[in-house]
């Protein structure tokens, strides 16, 4: 990753985006579980693999922005 | 028939004892109450020694909260507690323990507090927070909250409001303990015991007017609302009595699966919309926790993951959310803490021999009246620890939630000693659990799928008349040692009205931008003008300059006001070792060196700089 595009990822919208997306498949998560919703294990896999990759994307940019910023 | 009708009654004598105790115990409240009154108007703060509050309390406030430790034991003396007497007893300890210092002491304790005041004066004046200021104005979650109590008062500053903090905000803390209590799986009287332990043994004064206090109060209420929402499925492999610790723990290795990450192991009987509406209420105080303290949404995030593991949290998505809220804000709104010496900040990380010596060692120094109630608050505080290990072992659960939740906040101190309080901190987050733990080391519960790990063993015929004596006889113990240490540096951290008015006095007469020195921050400073008068503090970060260094630095530093008082003389003869006196030496100093006094208090003086100031 060249420092150009590092600063770009650094900056503080792709945090806030993966942050409000990841909190909001958590909270539809949750829902879906709590109120018994019928959702087929291939949907809850899909639902849990996109919190796991958003997850680790908003870590990685975290420390993206630490790196670059502290 | 007649006959039997007819045939003198005689009551066991354990009956005898319990309705002699349903009598006792209201009038020994009342009793303990009155002597609280005279030990407040019989002390005399001016005369104040070293050792602190203790050294102005009458004999009357030992025999009134030895009355309400009393009162304790005999309420647990009887087959059922009673919870309006344990409330009332639980008030009464309460206003002992936090709110004689607040009753006898002429104004606020503790110079944070009244920098916290400031903090806030500033929301209330400029509506936002100040950058590149202090470290906690990029968590002001817990300052706009002040600012906006005190516009809704019709107040101009919360300065009123911090004096009687510490025993409203202990009695906030009441609700959500009981709630913990009763929900975390023990008896009626192991949990208003337990109660009794976390207000007797609470000495980290944490409780004045502060963003963690409100952060404190908001992570019991996350974890009470946990608690109450959910209970552990049974173990389908429950451990049998008298295995191996290592069998023991070999079974549980054998029983955490990933069905319990994903809070299958937790069941509820609350309808779905409640759980639902309990859930997102939850995740909001999280994120108010998250922008309102640096430390606190750590410490929730690893006790909401210890009631994952024990299968007492049936939502694995609550402190996921908690944890991006977290680092989310620490990342986006605390980026003025971090930013540019995040190497400083992250130093700390995996150092425990340092944090060792900066949390216990080094606080072991000055006088020997101070180095004794350091000593004493770490001696109360592995004594509860010590109590909460026997208690584990000695308990039977059906989840070892308690346990975990207390160990939980620990593993914080790997990564953060915190300026060297990180201990304190941790400790108080673990209390509440520690102090249930406490309490089971006395009265076991003996019904659970997860046995003791140590055979229990009888007290005689006189069981619980013992068991009443020795919970008194602890209460005692250790709220007598919570009164001592607790207040132990108040000789240097509490102000008189002098003290309070010379500052006053120093900020109504400083312009814009100049300084107002002082030897140690022990002063009700900062408390108005943020930003816009400078304060210098000579002996900062834990310096203990000598007194010609002293006088040389605020010569070259040249402020427009220098603040002495007596709670600064106090600091220099017991923390830091300087002479009695030593006060008067860099007085006459300075008064020879351009300043002259431009006031006297009571315990306090101001000296201008004649000349040029800064």
């Amino acid at each position: 990753m060249t420092p150009d595009l590092a600063a770009v990822f650094a900056t503080a919208p792709p945090v806030l985006i993966t942050l409000v997306a990841c909190v909001s498949l958590l909270g539809l998560r949750a829902w879906a579980a709590v109120t018994g919703l019928e959702l087929s294990h291939r949907v809850f896999l899909l639902l849990d693999g996109a919190i796991a990759v958003l997850f680790v994307l908003f870590l990685g940019l975290v420390t993206l922005r630490f790196a670059t910023g502290g | 028939m007649a006959d039997v009708a007819t045939a003198p009654v005689r009551r066991p004598r354990t009956d005898r004892y319990v309705a002699r105790a349903a009598t006792a115990t209201p009038v020994l409240a009342a009793a303990a109450v009155a002597l609280w009154i005279l030990s407040i108007r019989q002390a005399d703060f001016a005369s104040m020694g070293v050792l602190g509050l203790v050294s102005v309390l009458h004999v009357s406030y030992f025999a009134g909260l030895a009355l309400v430790a009393v009162g304790f034991g005999l309420e647990l003396l009887r087959p059922h507690v009673r919870t309006s007497m344990m409330l009332v007893l639980t008030v009464v300890l309460i206003a002992y323990l936090y709110g004689t210092a607040s009753a006898i002491e002429p104004t606020a304790a503790l110079t944070s507090s009244w920098v916290h005041a400031g903090y806030v004066q500033y929301i209330l004046t400029h509506g936002h927070s100040l950058d590149n200021f202090a470290a906690e104005f990029s968590w002001p979650g817990g300052f706009s909250l002040g600012a906006l109590l005190v516009a809704v008062a019709g107040q101009h500053d919360a300065i009123g409001m911090l004096r009687w903090f510490p025993p409203i905000f202990e009695l906030l803390c009441l609700a959500p303990l009981i709630a913990i209590a009763r929900a975390s799986g023990v008896s009626k009287r192991v949990a208003w015991l337990a109660i009794a332990i976390f207000y007797s043994s609470n000495w980290i004064y944490q409780d004045y007017y502060s963003p963690q206090a409100l952060a404190y109060v908001l992570y019991l209420a996350t974890l009470a609302g946990v608690l109450c929402i959910w209970r552990p499925v049974a173990l389908e492999h429950a451990a049998p009595a008298g295995l191996s610790i290592r069998a023991r723990l070999a079974s549980t290795r054998r029983s955490v699966r990933l069905r319990r990450l994903l809070g299958y192991d937790a069941t509820t009987h609350w309808p779905d919309a409640q759980v639902l509406g309990v859930l997102g209420v939850l995740a909001l105080v999280g994120l108010a926790v998250a922008i309102g303290h640096q430390l606190t949404p750590y410490a929730l995030v690893a006790a909401l993951g210890a009631c994952l593991l024990t299968r007492r949290l049936g939502r694995p998505e609550l402190p996921l959310a908690v944890f991006l809220f977290t680092v989310g804000w620490l990342s986006l709104g605390a980026s003025n803490y971090w930013s540019g010496h995040l190497g400083d900040i992250l130093g700390s990380v995996g150092h425990l021999g340092s944090l060792v010596n900066s949390n216990v060692s080094s606080r072991v120094t000055g006088s020997s009246s101070h180095q004794l109630v350091v000593e004493a608050r770490i001696l109360l505080t592995a004594a509860v620890l010590g109590l909460a290990g026997i208690g584990a072992l000695r308990r039977a659960a059906d989840s070892r939630t308690l346990e975990l939740v207390a160990a939980a906040p620990f593993f914080l101190l790997f990564f953060q000693n915190y300026g060297g309080e990180g201990l304190l901190r941790v400790v108080l987050f673990s209390l509440p659990f520690t102090s249930l733990l406490a309490a089971s080391a006395i009265i076991p519960a003996r019904s659970g799928a997860i046995r003791p790990l140590v055979p229990s063993f009888g007290v005689g015929r006189h069981g619980r008349s013992v068991l009443a004596v020795a919970c008194a006889a602890l209460l005692v113990v250790l709220s007598f040692t919570t009164t001592v240490v607790r207040g132990g540096n108040d000789a240097y951290e509490t102000f008189s009205l002098g003290e309070l008015s010379a500052v006053n006095f120093a900020y109504a007469h400083a312009l814009g931008g100049q300084q107002i020195a002082m030897i140690a921050a022990y002063l009700p400073i900062d408390q108005r003008r943020v930003n816009d008068v400078r304060l210098f503090v000579v002996a900062s970060n834990g310096t203990t300059p000598s007194l010609s260094e002293m006088v040389a630095i605020l010569r070259k530093v040249k402020p427009a006001y220098i603040v002495l008082s007596h709670s600064q003389e106090m600091w220099g003869e017991i923390v830091a070792g300087y002479p009695k006196g030593w006060q008067d030496v860099v007085e006459r100093q300075l008064l020879r060196h351009g300043y002259r006094v431009a006031a006297q208090y009571e315990n306090a003086v101001v000296l201008e700089r004649v000349g040029p100031a800064r």
